[in-house]
């Protein structure tokens, strides 16, 4: 099933930190804000957290995201941070027949012409969660062949990484290499994402990772599930019609319940929360809760 | 002085202007003469000849030793002495060369603001855009659209000569540079050595670069606060250039200060501080920027700040340098620095640079990879760079390189290596030429830059090529003042600052360093006294099997194990176990292992110790670490203990009353009061024969013999030493060696600190004393020890604490797979 044209949605993306001990202080960098593209708008977005920020302070970051600092005073063993996004998603189907008259070869070319010298380097260039290494070339090559027309070579790669990895959690760390990825043929999102990106740069097509929300769908008969969803990544690739949304962990291409917060190179640009808490507690326990909810489509 | 004046070389210099390593420039000599510059030094190695020249240099050694000077990371074993040849390079030609780094700088700076602002040389080319986002020192958390881009405050390059003379610039160092503190250290040394010499040369001074650096550090501040605070953010102990730091903190009158000083609040930076926060306006940045900030820049790093990118984006902190100059660093940009030159300044580079390539471009890569056994092979690697000597590799090792050049070629880049040249340096063979490289020094100052004439000059450690570490071997560099210089100094442009820091309650590491000084130096001294004493009567005894001598020696030796946890080996003669607890200084618990543990503390508050100190911690390390296995003790023993007493005297006689003189204090006067309980204790029991004798042992321990005799002699006090001993070495609060004298200089500390708590307890422990009970005296010694343990866990729990322990904590992205279909 694809979902195409307007969608409305509001997100409510809640992390909870709890600790075994009091936390003194906790810092905090968090993509937690939906972002305005041509497909998305934004209609409302706030952050709460619990304990109330001491001091928050949200910019706009070199790739054009929302960035948002916020320190949190302890006393509590547990602190909180939630975003809700109300967005206007309205995403186009990808124009396959415009991109089947592009072999990879000539793509590429068209890249480097359209694309600003800055933009195509940044997304080519390895960065520090996509090292191109040799393993990784050899992968590259063992999927698409560079006479491959475009929305096939695509296709593949998202159906070859959907195929021959395995949806895994606590396989992976937020520090994983790519090499261990293609080793034990396992991740979550992220790592997909990062594997379909390191393929695209190791061909020379820009590709940047990008960081967001899906709707999703329970199973047929259940009620949907409070806080069932979770974060979401997937990737970019630039082609000839410009930036196309690929999902390698639902062998798709982005349709109108993908939700962008941020984009970068990779996810140590826009990782959704990183906090460094000071506590002495032994313990911890990290928790994610997102909702998406489906709005009633405007008139 | 003219070169016709100069006389015929002497054989010194006429061996050296034949040695075979001589470069094809070198700094002292033209050919067999010396230069018009050189002339004078020359006259004097001839004058004081190859005896004078190794006395020099062992003048240096000994001076350095004396500064303290050392040069790399860790308490003990991997630091060494900071190594300085006597003879200056003298340069000539310095103010061109100071317009060639102004201009270089002026152009850094520009290039700097551009890459994180409109990047139009990224834009147009200039520099392929590659070149700059590849390095790990482009820091995209730096750049703000909108907000001011990171700032070039201080720069340093390292320069060479060609073999024509000229000057080269081989790298940039923009990032956190080191050796401003070493040069001006190099200077002192050398002045003294070379006396004569240094007062009849005209030279530009050096003091005016660090007025200037602290003018520029407290101008930048003013924008935040009408007095504002500096700090030199450093790593530590876990730098190699720790000294280079604290001298540099202890020139400019800035505290130096660790991560776990500092903390953000609300956005801004704060030095911790006797339990309060005090706003920290500029940082004089030590640590390397990716290590900063373990939120914004890299999670692992434990010496860096949270928070500390945020505040420094939003103009909250000002630092020296921004955090992303170091992509600055990047020898990827020289290729392309001369084209920027001629477009951003409209001028052509002033100091050229070797030919170098950056292997991404193609053509470069093939010249490279065609030229890998002629060239110097540079990685990038973080902010810093890994040179390897193409001429120097084997096949495969070429072959290994190659490979990794074209995995990666964005990370690599080719330099056509420069001769260098040569400098001559004192050796037991004579004079060696060793290859010499300049480190110079460049501040802000308005639009311009000002530089340290001349530099950090160093040279390798043998003839080889190459040129070392910056620990290798140094050189002072000298520039004469010339005409214009004299005429226009460079500190007549502003006034001089009054180096006005508000007086600061101390960061808690801060304070707990001081009292670990006072610490270890009380613990040297009580533990050579007890060695001593002891030492002395086996020297007596020993052989007195039975005798009254013979069971005194075996209590004292007994307190001697106690007391410095130090057990004897079965094999081992009593005079060999002294030697050994007295020298060895990998035995935790020996006098050596003391006194190198007060100097390591002492390195890390270098801005808060007397400058004399430092002289007598070098004796007392010579004197200690420089024994041999059959040094006579006494004398060793002596001679170390009057360091210490020298030492205690400049605490005594130089400091101010201030807190930190109440911390070193206070660590000296609890470790005293628990040296003597435990030596009490170890010694109360000895009953029969040899008790009188031990009695007298400890009072002689505790310097208090002469006492003793006095009050026994007027009357006033026992004529028995053991009926002598409590009295005086526990209770009396006249004598400045008894446990209540102790408790009470601590308490009258504790005051001054700000912690009436903590003083009145230790005053309550001082009046207890006078009530012991007279049988079972171990037992009860031993409490009124336990409770000054709890007191000193006390203090340290009051006012040492280290901020609470970091965790990072990052979700990973996950969604249910299939959910979304």
């Amino acid at each position: 099933m694809n979902a195409f044209g307007s969608r409305r949605y509001e997100v409510k993306h809640a992390t909870r930190y709890t600790y075994g001990d009091l936390v003194d202080y906790c810092y905090n960098r968090a993509y937690i804000f939906a972002r305005e593209t041509p497909y998305q708008h934004v209609i409302a977005q706030q952050i709460q957290t619990s304990p109330p920020a001491r001091y928050l302070h949200t910019k706009t970051d070199y790739f054009g995201n929302l960035a948002t600092y916020i320190e949190l005073d302890g006393g509590t063993p547990a602190l909180e941070v939630t975003s809700v996004n109300t967005v206007e998603v309205n995403r186009r189907p990808p124009d396959l027949e415009t991109l089947s008259h592009y072999t990879l070869a000539t793509a590429i070319r068209e890249a480097e012409r359209q694309l600003t010298g800055i933009e195509f380097a940044e997304f080519t260039l390895p960065s520090p969660l996509v090292r191109l290494s040799s393993l990784l070339r050899h992968y590259a090559e063992s999927l698409i062949g560079a006479d491959l027309g475009l929305p096939a070579a695509l296709v593949e790669l998202m159906s070859r990484i959907y195929g021959d990895f395995n949806y895994r959690q606590g396989m992976t760390s937020v520090r994983t290499t790519l090499d261990e990825v293609l080793q034990t043929k396992a991740g979550v999102c992220q790592d997909f994402a990062h594997l379909a990106i390191g393929v695209l740069r190791s061909l020379q097509l820009p590709a940047r990772y990008v960081s967001g929300y899906i709707e999703t769908t329970p199973p047929k008969g259940k009620p949907k599930l409070q806080g069932a969803d979770a974060t979401h990544a997937w990737l970019s690739v630039y082609t000839p019609t410009g930036w196309l949304d690929l999902d390698p962990t639902n062998n798709q291409f982005a349709d109108s319940r993908y939700i962008v917060t941020a984009w970068g190179r990779d996810f140590s640009d826009v990782s959704p929360l990183r906090g460094v808490v000071l506590t002495e507690s032994e313990t911890s326990e990290l928790s994610v809760e997102v909702n998406v909810t489906s709005l009633p489509r405007p008139k | 002085m003219s070169l016709a004046a100069f006389e015929l070389p002497s054989e010194l210099i006429a061996a050296y202007s034949k040695h075979p390593a001589l470069a094809p420039y070198d700094e002292l000599l033209n050919g067999s003469v010396p230069h018009g510059h050189t002339a004078r030094l020359a006259q004097n190695i001839n004058d004081i000849g190859m005896a004078g020249l190794l006395a020099a240099k062992a003048e240096a050694v000994q001076l350095a030793d004396e500064e303290g000077m050392v040069f790399g990371a860790g308490a003990a074993k991997d630091t060494r002495l900071w190594n300085i040849d006597p003879l200056p390079v003298i340069l000539d030609g310095w103010d061109a060369l100071e317009r060639g780094l102004a201009q270089r700088a002026r152009l850094l700076r520009l290039l700097l603001t551009d890459v994180y602002s409109s990047q139009h040389v990224l834009k147009e080319g200039l520099i392929p855009p590659a070149a700059v986002l590849s390095n790990a020192g482009y820091l995209r958390s730096a750049f703000t659209p909108g907000a001011p881009a990171p700032a070039l405050r201080v720069t340093a390059a390292d320069l060479g000569r060609a073999a024509d003379g000229t000057w080269h610039v081989i790298a940039d160092l923009n990032q956190a540079p080191a050796g401003a503190g070493y040069a001006m250290a190099n200077r002192r040394v050398v002045s003294q050595v070379l006396s004569a010499l240094h007062r009849a040369s005209d030279l530009r001074r050096l003091r005016g670069f660090y007025q200037q650096l602290a003018a520029t550090l407290l101008d930048v501040g003013t924008m935040a606060s009408e007095t504002p605070r500096v700090v030199l953010l450093t790593p530590g102990t876990r730098s190699d250039t720790e000294f280079d730091q604290g001298y540099l903190a202890s020139l400019l009158g800035f505290s130096l200060a660790e991560a776990d000083d500092l903390v953000v609040r609300d956005g801004r930076v704060w030095l911790r501080a006797g339990g309060k926060y005090e706003q920290v306006d500029v940082i004089l940045r030590r640590v390397d920027a990716l290590d900063a900030d373990p939120l914004d820049i890299r999670g692992d790093s434990t010496v860096g700040v949270p928070g500390l990118a945020e505040c420094a984006q939003n103009g909250r902190v000002a630092l020296a340098n921004s955090l992303g100059t170091g992509v600055l660093n990047s020898p990827a940009l020289l290729p392309y620095l001369p084209g920027i030159a001629r477009t951003l300044l409209g001028e052509d580079l002033q100091i050229p640079m070797p030919e170098s390539w950056w292997c991404f471009e193609q053509a470069s890569r093939s010249h490279v990879l065609a030229n890998l056994p002629r060239l110097l092979i540079r990685q990038i690697h973080g902010t810093a760079t890994v040179d390897y000597l193409g001429w120097e590799l084997t096949g495969s090792e070429l072959e290994g390189l190659r490979k990794r050049i074209l995995a990666h070629p964005e990370m690599w880049c080719g330099m056509v290596p420069l001769p260098l040249s040569s400098a001559p340096v004192v050796t037991r063979r004579g004079l060696e030429p060793r290859r010499f490289l300049l480190r110079t020094f460049g501040i802000l100052d308005g639009e311009g830059f000002k530089f340290l004439p001349g530099g950090l000059g160093r040279v390798g450690e043998s003839s080889a090529k190459t040129v070392g570490s910056l620990g290798a071997l140094a050189k002072d560099v000298w520039v004469p003042a010339g005409k214009t210089s004299a005429q226009a100094p460079t500190t007549s442009l502003r006034p001089i600052v009054h180096l006005t820091q508000p007086a600061v309650a101390l960061a808690p590491r801060v304070a707990g360093t001081l009292m670990a000084i006072g610490r270890f130096a009380e613990r040297a001294e009580g533990k050579a006294r007890l060695i001593k004493v002891a030492d002395n009567v086996a020297a007596d005894h020993l052989a007195h099997l039975g005798t009254a001598g013979y069971e005194a020696l075996k209590v004292l030796l007994a307190s001697v194990h106690q007391i410095l946890g130090a057990p004897a080996y079965l094999e081992e003669s009593e005079p060999e176990y002294l030697h050994r607890v007295t020298l060895d200084s990998s035995l935790p618990g020996s006098v050596s292992y003391e006194v190198l543990r007060l100097f390591a503390n002492s390195q890390q508050v270098r801005d808060l110790m007397s400058v004399d100190t430092w002289s007598v911690f070098a004796r007392l390390r010579r004197t200690l670490t420089q024994a041999g296995a059959d040094a006579e003790l006494q004398p060793l023993l002596e001679d170390g203990l009057e360091s210490l007493m020298a030492y205690a005297g400049i605490v005594a006689q130089s400091m101010v009353r201030d807190a930190s003189w109440a911390f070193l204090d206070a660590g000296g006067r609890l470790e005293r009061a628990r040296f003597t309980l435990l030596l009490l204790e170890y010694t109360q029991d000895c009953q029969g024969a040899g008790a009188e004798l031990v009695a007298e042992s400890v009072l002689r321990i505790c310097e208090s013999i002469i006492t003793h005799r006095r009050r026994a002699a007027t009357g006033l006090g026992p004529v028995e030493a053991r009926e002598s001993v409590l009295r005086l070495l526990l209770e009396d609060r006249a004598n400045p060696r008894s446990v209540a004298f102790q408790l009470h200089a601590l308490a009258f500390d504790l005051t001054l600190a700000g912690d009436a708590i903590m003083a009145k307890r230790a005053g309550q422990i001082a009046d207890g004393l006078a009530d012991h009970p007279q049988t079972d005296i171990p037992t009860w010694l031993a409490q009124q020890y336990r409770q000054l343990v709890t007191l000193g866990e006390d203090i340290a729990k009051r006012h040492f604490s280290r901020q609470v322990t970091r965790h990072t904590a990052e979700p990973l992205q996950g969604n249910l797979r299939g959910t979304g279909k």
